[in-house]
Protein backbone atom coordinates (compact mmCIF):
# COMPACT_ATOMS: atom_id res chain seq x y z
CA UNK A 1 0.00 0.00 0.00
CA UNK A 2 1.18 3.05 -0.76
CA UNK A 3 0.40 5.30 2.02
CA UNK A 4 2.22 8.42 2.91
CA UNK A 5 3.49 8.14 6.56
CA UNK A 6 1.95 11.17 8.77
CA UNK A 7 3.30 13.04 11.43
CA UNK A 8 3.87 11.10 14.27
CA UNK A 9 0.81 10.20 16.32
CA UNK A 10 1.48 10.08 20.03
CA UNK A 11 -1.17 10.48 22.51
CA UNK A 12 -0.57 13.93 23.42
CA UNK A 13 -0.67 14.91 19.86
CA UNK A 14 -3.81 12.79 19.43
CA UNK A 15 -5.36 14.34 22.55
CA UNK A 16 -4.66 17.57 20.92
CA UNK A 17 -6.16 17.19 17.37
CA UNK A 18 -9.54 15.93 18.81
CA UNK A 19 -10.03 19.23 21.22
CA UNK A 20 -9.10 21.17 18.05
CA UNK A 21 -11.66 19.25 15.27
CA UNK A 22 -14.45 19.59 18.38
CA UNK A 23 -14.87 22.74 17.19
CA UNK A 24 -12.60 23.29 14.14
CA UNK A 25 -13.82 26.89 13.49
CA UNK A 26 -13.27 27.89 17.01
CA UNK A 27 -9.81 29.48 17.58
CA UNK A 28 -8.22 28.18 21.05
CA UNK A 29 -4.93 29.92 22.76
CA UNK A 30 -2.63 27.20 24.10
CA UNK A 31 -3.39 27.17 27.87
CA UNK A 32 -7.20 26.49 26.87
CA UNK A 33 -6.03 23.93 24.47
CA UNK A 34 -3.93 22.15 27.27
CA UNK A 35 -6.61 22.26 29.94
CA UNK A 36 -9.31 21.13 26.57
CA UNK A 37 -7.16 18.16 26.41
CA UNK A 38 -5.79 17.48 29.75
CA UNK A 39 -2.57 17.88 29.39
CA UNK A 40 0.08 19.43 31.46
CA UNK A 41 0.59 23.39 30.99
CA UNK A 42 3.69 23.92 28.56
CA UNK A 43 3.79 20.80 26.88
CA UNK A 44 1.84 21.32 23.82
CA UNK A 45 4.12 23.37 22.08
CA UNK A 46 6.10 21.35 20.47
CA UNK A 47 2.90 19.89 18.63
CA UNK A 48 1.36 23.03 18.14
CA UNK A 49 4.87 24.04 16.38
CA UNK A 50 4.81 21.07 14.19
CA UNK A 51 1.38 21.36 12.91
CA UNK A 52 1.86 24.80 12.58
CA UNK A 53 4.50 24.33 10.44
CA UNK A 54 2.44 21.64 8.09
CA UNK A 55 -0.20 24.06 7.53
CA UNK A 56 -3.07 22.28 9.47
CA UNK A 57 -2.96 24.98 11.81
CA UNK A 58 -2.81 28.53 11.47
CA UNK A 59 -2.48 31.21 14.67
CA UNK A 60 -2.62 34.87 15.02
CA UNK A 61 -2.91 37.57 17.65
CA UNK A 62 -5.53 38.24 18.69
CA UNK A 63 -6.96 41.79 18.02
CA UNK A 64 -7.18 43.66 21.69
CA UNK A 65 -4.74 45.96 23.26
CA UNK A 66 -2.79 44.93 26.00
CA UNK A 67 -3.00 48.26 27.37
CA UNK A 68 -6.53 48.06 27.46
CA UNK A 69 -6.93 44.55 28.14
CA UNK A 70 -4.32 44.93 30.89
CA UNK A 71 -3.16 41.83 29.99
CA UNK A 72 -0.55 40.13 27.47
CA UNK A 73 -2.11 39.08 24.06
CA UNK A 74 -2.94 35.45 23.60
CA UNK A 75 -2.02 33.72 20.29
CA UNK A 76 -5.01 31.75 19.29
CA UNK A 77 -4.89 28.84 17.06
CA UNK A 78 -7.28 27.06 14.63
CA UNK A 79 -6.90 24.16 11.74
CA UNK A 80 -6.77 25.20 8.44
CA UNK A 81 -9.77 23.64 6.10
CA UNK A 82 -7.08 21.37 4.76
CA UNK A 83 -5.45 20.69 8.16
CA UNK A 84 -8.94 19.29 9.67
CA UNK A 85 -9.47 17.00 6.85
CA UNK A 86 -5.87 15.87 7.63
CA UNK A 87 -6.33 15.66 11.04
CA UNK A 88 -9.46 13.51 10.68
CA UNK A 89 -7.93 10.87 8.74
CA UNK A 90 -4.64 10.83 10.83
CA UNK A 91 -6.73 10.18 14.12
CA UNK A 92 -8.75 7.74 11.81
CA UNK A 93 -5.45 5.77 10.97
CA UNK A 94 -3.80 6.41 14.43
CA UNK A 95 -7.23 5.19 16.08
CA UNK A 96 -7.50 1.98 13.36
CA UNK A 97 -3.63 1.48 14.41
CA UNK A 98 -4.50 1.10 17.81
CA UNK A 99 -7.07 -1.13 17.31
CA UNK A 100 -5.16 -3.53 14.79
CA UNK A 101 -2.58 -3.60 17.68
CA UNK A 102 -5.89 -4.06 20.12
CA UNK A 103 -7.03 -7.24 18.27
CA UNK A 104 -4.20 -8.74 17.52
CA UNK A 105 -2.92 -8.53 21.30
CA UNK A 106 -5.99 -9.91 22.92
CA UNK A 107 -5.94 -13.32 21.98
CA UNK A 108 -2.54 -13.79 22.35
CA UNK A 109 -2.97 -12.59 25.76
CA UNK A 110 -6.15 -14.33 26.31
CA UNK A 111 -4.03 -17.13 25.66
CA UNK A 112 -1.25 -16.75 27.77
CA UNK B 1 25.07 92.29 48.20
CA UNK B 2 22.09 89.79 48.98
CA UNK B 3 21.85 88.60 52.49
CA UNK B 4 20.03 85.21 53.42
CA UNK B 5 17.92 85.13 56.65
CA UNK B 6 19.07 83.09 59.31
CA UNK B 7 17.23 80.01 59.62
CA UNK B 8 14.66 80.23 62.63
CA UNK B 9 15.17 78.44 65.49
CA UNK B 10 13.68 75.41 66.75
CA UNK B 11 10.39 75.28 68.01
CA UNK B 12 9.92 76.18 71.73
CA UNK B 13 8.70 73.44 74.40
CA UNK B 14 5.16 74.11 75.52
CA UNK B 15 4.40 76.22 78.55
CA UNK B 16 4.18 73.77 81.62
CA UNK B 17 0.92 72.25 81.67
CA UNK B 18 0.03 72.33 78.32
CA UNK B 19 0.85 69.61 75.70
CA UNK B 20 -0.26 71.21 72.43
CA UNK B 21 2.40 69.01 70.09
CA UNK B 22 0.76 67.33 67.78
CA UNK B 23 0.87 63.15 67.78
CA UNK B 24 1.19 61.40 65.01
CA UNK B 25 0.62 58.25 66.67
CA UNK B 26 -2.59 58.84 67.75
CA UNK B 27 -3.71 59.35 63.82
CA UNK B 28 -6.08 56.13 62.72
CA UNK B 29 -7.02 57.43 59.43
CA UNK B 30 -4.34 58.73 56.79
CA UNK B 31 -6.01 61.44 56.30
CA UNK B 32 -5.71 61.87 60.20
CA UNK B 33 -1.90 61.44 59.92
CA UNK B 34 -1.65 64.41 56.76
CA UNK B 35 -3.78 66.46 59.00
CA UNK B 36 -1.65 65.78 62.09
CA UNK B 37 1.29 67.04 59.73
CA UNK B 38 -0.57 69.89 59.23
CA UNK B 39 -0.75 70.76 62.55
CA UNK B 40 2.65 69.85 63.48
CA UNK B 41 3.63 72.18 60.95
CA UNK B 42 1.25 75.25 63.05
CA UNK B 43 2.70 74.18 65.79
CA UNK B 44 6.18 74.51 64.94
CA UNK B 45 5.56 77.86 64.63
CA UNK B 46 4.26 77.96 60.89
CA UNK B 47 7.28 78.46 59.03
CA UNK B 48 6.80 79.53 55.13
CA UNK B 49 7.43 76.69 52.41
CA UNK B 50 11.06 78.34 51.25
CA UNK B 51 12.29 78.77 54.47
CA UNK B 52 11.62 75.15 54.88
CA UNK B 53 12.88 73.93 51.70
CA UNK B 54 16.22 75.76 52.85
CA UNK B 55 16.55 74.33 56.11
CA UNK B 56 16.20 70.93 54.74
CA UNK B 57 19.08 72.36 52.02
CA UNK B 58 16.04 71.54 49.11
CA UNK B 59 15.90 68.08 49.49
CA UNK B 60 12.24 69.05 48.68
CA UNK B 61 11.50 71.95 47.00
CA UNK B 62 9.14 74.34 48.12
CA UNK B 63 6.34 72.84 46.05
CA UNK B 64 6.79 69.16 46.97
CA UNK B 65 6.26 70.95 50.53
CA UNK B 66 2.86 72.76 49.67
CA UNK B 67 1.67 69.56 47.95
CA UNK B 68 2.56 67.56 50.72
CA UNK B 69 0.68 69.55 53.06
CA UNK B 70 -2.05 70.21 51.28
CA UNK B 71 -2.55 66.30 50.53
CA UNK B 72 -4.56 63.81 52.30
CA UNK B 73 -2.85 60.48 50.71
CA UNK B 74 0.13 59.12 52.15
CA UNK B 75 3.65 60.23 50.71
CA UNK B 76 4.89 57.06 49.00
CA UNK B 77 8.22 57.17 50.93
CA UNK B 78 9.13 57.96 54.94
CA UNK B 79 11.57 60.11 53.93
CA UNK B 80 9.49 62.82 52.36
CA UNK B 81 8.00 62.74 55.99
CA UNK B 82 10.98 62.80 57.52
CA UNK B 83 12.14 65.99 55.39
CA UNK B 84 9.02 67.45 56.19
CA UNK B 85 8.70 67.32 60.03
CA UNK B 86 12.75 68.05 60.07
CA UNK B 87 11.53 71.34 57.34
CA UNK B 88 9.27 72.39 60.13
CA UNK B 89 12.12 72.52 62.94
CA UNK B 90 10.93 69.17 64.38
CA UNK B 91 13.46 66.98 66.20
CA UNK B 92 14.68 63.45 65.98
CA UNK B 93 11.77 62.12 68.10
CA UNK B 94 9.14 64.08 66.15
CA UNK B 95 10.51 62.76 62.96
CA UNK B 96 11.09 59.12 64.44
CA UNK B 97 7.66 59.73 65.82
CA UNK B 98 5.80 60.61 62.04
CA UNK B 99 7.81 58.26 60.02
CA UNK B 100 6.66 55.30 62.54
CA UNK B 101 3.36 56.46 61.59
CA UNK B 102 3.56 56.20 58.06
CA UNK B 103 4.92 52.88 58.64
CA UNK B 104 2.01 51.70 60.01
CA UNK B 105 -0.49 52.71 57.65
CA UNK B 106 2.15 51.90 54.40
CA UNK B 107 2.66 48.61 55.95
CA UNK B 108 -1.23 48.00 56.46
CA UNK B 109 -1.79 49.35 53.19
CA UNK B 110 0.46 46.43 51.48
CA UNK B 111 -1.16 43.67 53.39
CA UNK B 112 -4.42 44.62 52.47
CA UNK B 113 -3.04 44.93 48.72
CA UNK B 114 -1.26 41.38 49.16
CA UNK B 115 -4.62 40.26 51.04
CA UNK B 116 -6.59 41.40 48.26
CA UNK B 117 -4.88 39.81 46.01
CA UNK B 118 -5.01 35.85 47.42
CA UNK B 119 -8.65 36.33 47.92
CA UNK B 120 -9.23 37.28 44.38
CA UNK B 121 -6.68 34.16 43.90
CA UNK B 122 -4.46 37.12 41.56
CA UNK B 123 -0.90 36.49 42.15
CA UNK B 124 2.12 38.05 40.61
CA UNK B 125 3.96 36.56 38.23
CA UNK B 126 6.73 35.14 39.76
CA UNK B 127 10.16 36.76 38.36
CA UNK B 128 12.33 33.53 38.07
CA UNK B 129 9.74 31.65 35.81
CA UNK B 130 9.52 34.51 33.62
CA UNK B 131 13.28 34.51 33.72
CA UNK B 132 12.98 30.99 32.63
CA UNK B 133 10.94 31.51 29.49
CA UNK B 134 13.59 34.21 28.29
CA UNK B 135 15.89 31.37 28.35
CA UNK B 136 13.47 28.82 26.94
CA UNK B 137 13.40 31.05 23.71
CA UNK B 138 16.52 30.93 22.95
CA UNK B 139 17.14 27.71 21.30
CA UNK B 140 14.45 28.73 18.53
CA UNK B 141 14.99 30.01 15.47
CA UNK B 142 15.94 34.05 16.03
CA UNK B 143 12.71 35.24 13.59
CA UNK B 144 10.86 33.05 15.96
CA UNK B 145 11.80 34.16 19.70
CA UNK B 146 9.97 37.45 19.92
CA UNK B 147 6.87 35.58 18.94
CA UNK B 148 7.05 32.55 21.43
CA UNK B 149 8.46 34.63 24.13
CA UNK B 150 5.45 36.63 24.00
CA UNK B 151 3.21 33.96 23.69
CA UNK B 152 5.13 32.52 26.93
CA UNK B 153 4.57 35.40 28.85
CA UNK B 154 0.93 35.43 28.17
CA UNK B 155 0.34 31.78 29.22
CA UNK B 156 2.24 32.09 32.11
CA UNK B 157 0.14 35.26 32.78
CA UNK B 158 -3.03 33.37 32.47
CA UNK B 159 -1.63 31.23 34.82
CA UNK B 160 -1.39 33.46 37.45
CA UNK B 161 -4.86 34.51 37.01
CA UNK B 162 -6.33 31.29 37.82
CA UNK B 163 -4.48 31.47 41.13
CA UNK B 164 -1.33 29.56 40.38
CA UNK B 165 1.46 29.86 42.61
CA UNK B 166 4.82 29.82 42.72
CA UNK B 167 5.43 26.63 42.19
CA UNK B 168 3.30 25.68 39.10
CA UNK B 169 4.92 28.92 37.46
CA UNK B 170 8.02 27.51 37.85
CA UNK B 171 6.91 23.75 36.82
CA UNK B 172 4.80 25.55 33.75
CA UNK B 173 8.37 27.42 32.93
CA UNK B 174 10.26 23.90 33.21
CA UNK B 175 7.86 22.29 30.59
CA UNK B 176 8.68 25.46 28.42
CA UNK B 177 12.38 24.79 28.69
CA UNK B 178 12.32 21.17 28.63
CA UNK B 179 10.29 21.35 24.88
CA UNK B 180 12.40 24.26 23.41
CA UNK B 181 14.37 22.15 21.52
CA UNK B 182 11.13 20.26 20.53
CA UNK B 183 10.03 23.25 19.45
CA UNK B 184 12.87 24.85 17.66
CA UNK B 185 13.66 21.22 15.66
CA UNK B 186 9.85 21.64 14.73
CA UNK B 187 10.02 25.64 13.64
CA UNK B 188 13.83 24.67 11.71
CA UNK B 189 12.05 21.54 9.99
CA UNK B 190 11.26 22.54 6.06
CA UNK B 191 7.92 23.70 5.38
CA UNK B 192 5.55 20.85 3.64
CA UNK B 193 2.10 22.71 3.19
CA UNK B 194 -0.55 19.55 4.62
CA UNK B 195 2.39 16.95 3.36
CA UNK B 196 3.62 14.42 5.55
CA UNK B 197 6.54 15.32 7.07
Amino acid sequence: MNRQSGPKMTLPTQLVLRELLAEPTQEMYGLQICEAAGLPSGTIHPILARFEKLGWLESRWEDASPKEEGRPRRRYYRLTEDGAERARIALAQATTSVSTIGLRTRPARGLA
Amino acid sequence: MSTVDPLPAPPLEDADGYDLRPDPLGATTVADLMECMRQYHIWAGKRGLRVMARHIEQQLSPQTLSNLLKSDQLPRQAEQVRLLIEACGGNDEDQRRFVTAWRRFMIARVSELDGGRERRGVRRVVPSAAGLLAVAVRPLPVADRTRYAEEYRSELWELTQSGAGRWRQLRYALRQLRSSLSVGFALRSPRRRGAAP
